[in-house]
């Protein structure tokens, strides 16, 4: 065990590099411009509230657009607060403790954003609680509004219980800050006094969520995967739907916590706790996760490409070399083979080749759900003779790109706040990484 | 006196006119209402063996003794059968009166009716120069009773949401209740950490 002055100095150079700073000017640009982002797409939100959905380029056969990819990358990202919170945790990979509260406010804003973009693509969202009280136990809908409401509810728990020691070290530490946010931490920290109870139920709390949590995870995916495949659809209707969107889900979300963490530990200059082995481990897993991914992509195009059934031969050459096949292309290769190649060398899974990759992997997955959702609806099972002209291609209006970019900006402002209000790299943890005893004996 | 300007005659002629014109179309329409054709159609239906027949019988009423009830041959005579919407023809086309005046075609054996099995059949002569329009229906229980898809009614995973089906509703709410029931208990835990 340290002594107590060596543990005093640890502790306080825990304090001085993890309490939560304020924004410089790179800071307060960067909120700044997501708020820009923000309101523009607030004002196209209204247009689409008092004009209809009609703002939008979403027709008869392409009812799901933009909106519905967004969504379905908002679910696939929030996966990766099980991954690094749970997986790790039960499998023992220490290196995971500075990247935990990282992927559980990801987790946390994806999944808030994935639920109000489900909001903004309904025509009438004051509806929305009509899926509540009329909706049908029958309908892989519901299912999904369920899953996300719980798994919603997991991310957060497992967001605030393990950060209720660094709030009372906020309480206790912050004197120069406003009294608002005094009685705010003070209130968020439930009287936590280090109290050896307290921990047992806050350690105790965090496993049982840690292993529940997987199976939703799973679910959550799944089930969103399920909104395609239960359908007879050409290009959803597989099998292996749910483990090609559990894979993928997996390998963004590694991606992100990747993305994340360089530029906050540059930003914040956290080298100390967020190191080289992190970026390399980070490399390691997202390529195990892409490989696994490759995998099911095989599976999802070969077969079907084998048989060329007739709907799904049109679906596939339209990916293949039709209309889509430049960005099918470009996902493909650049967002999940070139990634793959690179990460398989150590230079490669060096900080700043892993941030441009995981970046790479992060668009790429982002148009991947573009190509799953919309193509698809582009082929439909009625004769498509004889209708109008804007059913047969879609291409968002700038009011879609605007929301979306606003709810993905959304996203990252979630962000980019709980770090400006809360250490985002767990001290309490780290302190007893270091061999610090944080328990009193009460 | 006031002579009536070439206008106001002009109006009056075809105020007359009008009035005419109407009434002489009522009158017209109602003639042609009121007016018996003088010939008839009768359907009967009956079997031979295991088919089922319909007959269709074209005769003349008029009072004269010497053409009452005569047959008419040689006369297309269009029978069909009642769909939701529209005819569907059942005798083959140019199907035309013997020399007693009759037609007789087979049944199908396959046609759907109501729910009990009553089928509507209807013999027209339809723009005949001399007959002109006759048309005679009939309903015959000669049809398969209309398929009614009583699952629509169980538990099932197209029915309403009240008729779900039991295995799901259970599964459902028992995941429901076991995964809120612990999220519930964790948050009871977060009022004792307040209270430690």
């Amino acid at each position: 065990m340290e002594s107590a002055d060596k543990q005093k100095q640890i502790m306080d150079e825990l304090l001085t590099d993890l309490l939560p700073k304020k924004f410089g000017i790179q800071g307060k640009l960067w909120v700044a411009f997501l708020l820009v982002i923000i309101g523009v797409g607030l004002y196209a939100y209204v247009q689409q509230l008092t004009t209809g959905l009609i703002v939008t380029d979403m027709r008869d056969f392409t009812s799901w657009g933009i909106y519905i990819s967004n969504f379905v990358f908002f679910v696939a990202i929030s996966l990766v607060g099980s991954l690094i919170s749970a997986v790790l945790k039960l499998t023992n990979v220490a290196w995971r403790t500075p990247l935990v509260r990282i992927s559980e406010i990801i987790a946390v804003a994806a999944i808030a954003f994935a639920s109000i973009i489900i909001i903004v693509d309904m025509g009438r969202p004051e509806r929305f609680w009509h899926l509540f009280v009329y909706g049908r136990i029958q309908s892989p809908i519901l299912w999904d509004v369920i899953v996300i409401s719980t798994y919603f509810t997991i991310s957060l728990l497992l967001l605030y219980i393990p950060m209720l020691p660094d709030i009372a070290i906020c309480r206790d530490q912050l004197k120069d800050i406003p009294k608002w946010k005094q009685k705010i931490y003070k209130m968020l920290a439930l009287n936590w006094s280090d109290g050896h109870r307290q921990y047992a139920i806050v350690n105790r709390s965090i496993r049982t969520l840690a292993i529940l949590i997987i199976p939703l995870a799973l679910s959550i995916h799944t089930v969103t995967s399920w909104l395609f495949a239960t359908t007879f659809r050409a290009g959803w209707d597989s099998t292996n739907f749910g483990p090609y969107f559990v894979s993928g889900a997996f390998m963004v979300g590694a991606a992100s916590v990747i993305a994340v963490m360089y530029v906050l530990g540059h930003h914040y200059d956290l080298k100390k706790y967020i190191t080289a082995k992190h970026y390399d481990n980070m490399g390691k897993l997202l390529v195990l996760l892409s490989l696994i991914y490759l995998y099911f992509n095989i599976n999802e195009y070969l077969v079907p490409a084998y048989k060329m059934k007739v709907l799904e031969g049109e679906h596939l050459k339209a990916l293949f070399y039709g209309d889509y096949a430049p960005m099918f292309w470009s996902v493909q290769i650049l967002g999940m083979v070139v990634p793959i190649i690179v990460l398989l060398f150590k230079k490669g899974r060096s900080p700043l080749p892993l941030f441009i990759i995981s970046i790479f992997v992060v668009v790429g997955a982002w148009f991947k759900r573009f190509l799953i959702v919309t193509p698809t609806l582009l082929h439909p099972f009625v004769p498509i003779q004889h209708v109008p002209k804007s059913w047969l291609h879609y291409s968002p209006t700038w009011q879609e790109w605007a929301i979306t970019s606003a709810t993905l900006a959304g996203a990252l402002l979630v962000v980019t706040l709980f770090v400006r209000f809360f250490p985002i790299i767990p001290i309490w943890e780290m302190a007893e990484e270091k061999g610090i005893h944080m328990t009193k004996k009460r | 006196m006031n002579a009536l300007s070439k206008n106001s005659i002009y109006y009056l002629l075809l105020f007359a006119l009008t009035l005419f014109l109407m009434f002489a179309s009522i009158v017209t329409f109602a003639q042609e209402d009121e007016a018996p054709t003088p010939y008839k159609l009768e359907m009967t239906f009956f079997k031979e063996d295991t088919l089922n027949k319909v007959k269709v019988v074209l005769s003349s009423t008029e009072a004269d003794t010497a053409k009452s009830n005569k047959a008419i041959k040689n006369v297309e005579i269009k029978i069909y059968a009642k769909k939701s919407f529209g005819l569907l023809p059942l005798s083959p086309e140019g199907t035309s009166t013997d020399a007693t005046g009759t037609v007789v075609i087979d049944f199908p054996t396959d046609l759907p009716g109501d729910s009990l099995g009553n089928v509507l059949v209807l013999a027209k002569i339809e723009d005949n120069d001399v007959l002109g329009n006759l048309e005679v229906k009939k309903e015959v229980k000669w049809g398969i009773p209309k398929f009614t898809f009583e699952a629509f009614h169980n538990r099932a995973l197209w029915g309403t949401a009240a008729n779900a089906p039991l295995p799901l509703v259970i599964s459902v709410t028992s995941m429901i209740i076991g995964v809120w029931g612990v999220i519930f208990y964790i948050i009871s835990r977060l009022f004792k950490i307040n209270k430690l």
